[in-house]
């Protein structure tokens, strides 16, 4: 999967949560967006939310199942102290490869 | 929420249960499909249970990836989770501390404990899109009687009730609730073994002082599933026994 269909499919995630309301404003998915960390707009549970739900889109657009495994994630971006669209992006470009 | 495919969902109501081949996770899922339940359980051999409203699936729950494997798959069968029922675990024979092995302590730990957690975990997540489901974890008479020959085990299942306990914290904002079921003595095959001398001894020591049934476990279990159990959350229901 491109990296731009991940964001696509974070977009949708953020945009699903918004119309469910689980989060009150719009999210609007850039490479710098930060999912987790300091200025992110999730709080814990909207975290997991999003990845669940993130996890579930990926798996429907590639018919394989993958799971979005938060440690991996971190160890993928351990240089920096919170996790941007952008390295959830990579990350989902790799397990999808 | 959420985008992906609440179409086509049954019915009735979807309950996951661990370790339906035998005991009182067999008993267990008996009931439920009994009450009009759909239940997919699992068990590290073949279903041990024939009916349409039941789906088996050969799953070590000790196993990180098996576990997410198969509550996808429950997922996506289902589309949703509304009640789990963590059951699996293993009891071994009474060993006083100084007798018990490391193999038999890693083995209760990966399986009660890790197993519990794995498969609490994934179900969570099913849920927290959902934003509703009941939780239902398994401990034992054994935390509350401190008996001899249980160190192992009973460190096991008292970290499911903190396990339990704080998972209902974090989960209580997504409506889920999450509690704990400490069944006393259930005639099951594995207590029968240990003869009349072990379970009499057992029974004495409870303040109720026969086994239960298993529509008394499936009471306390109906119970906690109950739309109304709503604000029933982080509790532990000892069956037989003051605590």
């Amino acid at each position: 999967m491109l990296k731009s269909r991940a964001f696509t499919l974070m977009q949708e995630s953020f945009d699903s949560m918004q119309r469910s309301g689980m989060i009150n404003e719009a999210i609007t998915v850039t490479p710098a967006t930060v999912i987790l960390g300091t200025g992110s707009t999730l709080d814990s549970l909207g975290f997991v939310t999003f990845i669940s739900d993130l996890e579930e889109r990926v798996s429907a657009a590639t018919g394989k199942e993958h799971f979005l495994v938060l440690t991996d994630i971190h160890e993928a971006n351990s240089d920096q102290a919170f996790l941007s669209a952008d390295a959830l992006a990579s990350y989902i470009e790799q397990i999808t490869q | 929420m959420t985008g992906i495919a609440e179409q086509n969902a049954p019915s009735e109501p979807v309950m996951v249960i661990t370790g339906t081949s035998k005991g009182i996770g067999n008993g267990i899922a008996r009931y439920f499909l009994a009450n009009g339940y759909r239940v997919a359980g699992c068990s590290r051999g073949a279903a041990t249970i024939e009916h349409d409203n039941y789906f088996h699936s050969p799953v070590d729950v000790s196993s990180e990836e098996q576990v997410r494997s198969w509550v996808r798959t429950v997922k996506t069968r289902y589309k949703r989770i509304d009640v789990l029922v963590c059951n699996a675990g293993h009891a071994p024979a009474n060993l006083l501390m100084s007798m018990t092995s490391g193999a038999v302590l890693t083995d209760l730990l990966q399986v009660n404990i890790a197993g519990s957690y794995f498969v609490c975990r994934e179900v969570s997540k099913v849920m927290v899109l959902q934003r509703s489901g009941r939780i239902i974890t398994t401990s034992s008479m054994a935390v509350g009687l401190h008996e001899e020959g249980t160190s192992a085990y009973s460190a096991s299942k008292s970290a499911i009730v903190e396990m339990t306990k704080i998972m209902a914290k974090e989960l209580a904002p997504a409506g889920i609730t999450c509690n704990v079921i400490a069944p006393s003595m259930l005639m099951t095959d594995a207590v029968e073994i240990l003869g009349a001398d072990i379970i009499d001894r057992a029974l004495s020591k409870l303040t109720i002082k026969r086994t239960v049934t298993l529509e008394e476990v499936g009471n306390v279990i109906e119970f906690f599933a109950a739309p109304r159990s709503g604000c029933i959350t982080g509790q532990v229901i000892h069956m037989g026994l003051v605590c």
